[in-house]
């Protein structure tokens, strides 16, 4: 919490990987991003984090299990794997029946549970996080600028 | 193969734009490939033309006359096969502007083989037993409603014995002419009969075809015939057939240069085009981009993701192109023979496409590559 310009934005910027400290060190989780080159940082993030924008910012022209699977492009995952884990995530955000909707075709509610389970689809121990979080109410998830999920 | 997806939505973002980009670039490539076509055609052609045929023309020019007296001589030139005496006359039919060319000929033997016609048979023979005998080209008698049988009079500015300027013909058959320089409206008749009966320039003929023994001796066959004829009153510039239609292109320009020009010039307008397509396309996508960097695509994978979408619009619109150029073949192979699209211009043709979809998208792509995460995603 802070007034506005006080660096809210700023500082998540800057622990979720998205930006770089113009002075002094950013260390994360152990690791000092500030040192990163711009590929390890993306691989970083790739591997950390998960983002859900408070615009959701998923990709309008891909359908929504396409728009979870897209940060396991990046893994060695098989075709079929990849599947198997989208389907477990649209599972868990109760959209299964939904995947292969556009964006433009889902609720604002259904898009931010997309996001979700795009953001928690590559690290398990988010998804578990995610899991519990859901069982207790399905409907009121995440609601703030970009929450990171590590 | 797992990015495809991606990279086909990526193409199918904006249906209409990507149709314009596909269609612009499919029309440049018809253009290519009609053209490039047409210089095989040419090409084509040119080494159809036969290299054993020499036509002997007066060096002054080639609407110069020389005498019937220099068959001979040219008759004992070491090489020389067949010499036939030619004469062209131009006459109309029924009306000033149905212009026909008359070919007169000497029918001696084997008078065939110096020249490019295919005469059946039967009707070659008939148009040897009688003097007013006459062939004409398919496609003339066609035009003209012309049947074996027919009496032919042809309007002409020469006049003959009995001071008339219609010469009448009996028509005893048709031909064809391979050679597709020499024009198809022209009726072949027999030398003996028209010199006979003209009033002027008796003794006279346009040029003479030789043909040569050996194909590879018509350079020297046809040197030696200048050299008979050098310093007398009626010098001779002796070519061949394939000369000469080398010549006649040459005369049209440098076809192989106009080519290349055109290409580059719509490949330049192409690129241009192409790019600032790409540009605003990339605008757009600012924010789907940074969402994809923020899951850790990395610049690289983002700029071969753009270059990858272009390169795949543009190689497909040139096949497109260049399979429209290649249905357009048939249509146009009425008026140029042999037109034809080797695999090397199919090739040739979709690497530049190629390189025009990554040269079009390289600076876009980098500036995709390169958009800062954080500024992106506040629309700054």
């Amino acid at each position: 919490m802070g007034p506005s310009g006080s660096g809210k934005t700023t500082l998540l910027n800057l622990i979720g990987g998205l930006d770089r400290p113009s002075t002094g060190q950013l260390t994360v989780a152990g690791e000092r991003l500030d040192q990163m080159s711009g590929a390890d940082l993306a691989h970083w993030r790739a591997r950390h984090i998960g983002f859900v924008f408070q615009l959701y910012n998923l990709m309008p022209t891909i359908s929504a299990e396409r728009n979870v699977e897209l940060p396991l492009l990046l893994t060695l995952l098989s075709s079929r794997e990849r599947m198997v884990k989208v389907a477990a995530a649209l599972e868990l955000v109760g959209l299964l029946d939904r995947g292969k909707h556009q964006p433009g075709e889902l609720s604002g509610g259904q898009q931010q549970r997309v996001a979700i389970a795009r953001a928690i689809i590559a690290d398990p121990k988010a998804a578990e996080v995610a899991s519990r979080q859901l069982h207790i109410d399905k409907g009121q998830l995440v609601d703030g600028s970009a929450s990171a999920a590590a | 193969m797992k990015y495809l997806p991606l990279v086909w939505f990526g193409i199918w973002r904006k249906p209409g734009r990507t149709v314009l980009i596909f269609l612009q670039v499919a029309v440049a490539f018809t253009l290519f490939g009609v053209l490039q076509g047409l210089k095989t055609g040419v090409d084509h052609a040119i080494s159809d033309t036969r290299a054993d045929l020499l036509l002997v023309f007066s060096r002054l020019s080639r609407g110069e006359p020389l005498p019937l007296a220099t068959l001979n001589q040219i008759k004992t030139v070491p090489g020389v096969r067949v010499a036939i005496p030619v004469d062209l006359f131009g006459g109309t039919y029924q009306r000033p502007t149905q212009w026909v060319l008359m070919v007169a000929i000497t029918p001696d033997k084997d008078w065939t083989s110096a020249f490019t016609f295919e005469i059946p048979p039967a009707y070659l023979a008939a148009f040897q037993t009688s003097r007013t005998a006459a062939l004409a080209t398919e496609e003339i008698a066609t035009k003209y409603g012309w049947k074996v049988g027919d009496r032919i009079p042809l309007e002409s500015t020469i006049a003959n014995s009995d001071g008339s300027t219609v010469w009448t013909f009996h028509l005893v058959g048709l031909f064809h002419d391979s050679d597709i320089g020499g024009g198809t409206e022209k009726i072949l008749i027999q030398y003996p009969y028209f010199d006979e009966a003209r009033l002027t320039h008796k003794g006279t003929v346009n040029h003479l075809n030789v043909a040569v023994q050996d194909p590879r001796m018509a350079f020297a066959v046809a040197d030696e015939i200048d050299r008979r004829f050098a310093n007398s009153a009626n010098e001779t510039r002796t070519q061949s057939l394939r000369e000469l239609a080398q010549l006649n292109m040459q005369s049209i320009g440098d076809l192989n240069f106009l080519i290349r020009a055109i290409v580059a010039a719509v490949l330049v307008a192409l690129l241009f085009a192409t790019a600032s397509m790409m540009m605003q396309s990339l605008r757009e996508r600012t924010p789907e981009l940074a969402v994809l960097k923020t899951l850790g695509f990395t610049d690289r994978a983002v700029f071969l993701l753009i270059l990858t979408e272009a390169t795949a619009v543009c190689a497909t619109a040139a096949l497109f192109g260049l399979v429209l150029a290649m249905v357009a073949f048939p249509l146009a192979s009425k008026f140029i023979p042999g037109l034809s699209m080797p695999p090397i211009v199919v090739g040739v043709g979709i690497a530049l496409a190629a390189l025009v979809g990554l040269v079009s998208a390289a600076v876009p792509a980098m500036g995709a590559a390169r958009i800062q995460i954080a500024a992106a995603l506040a629309n700054r």
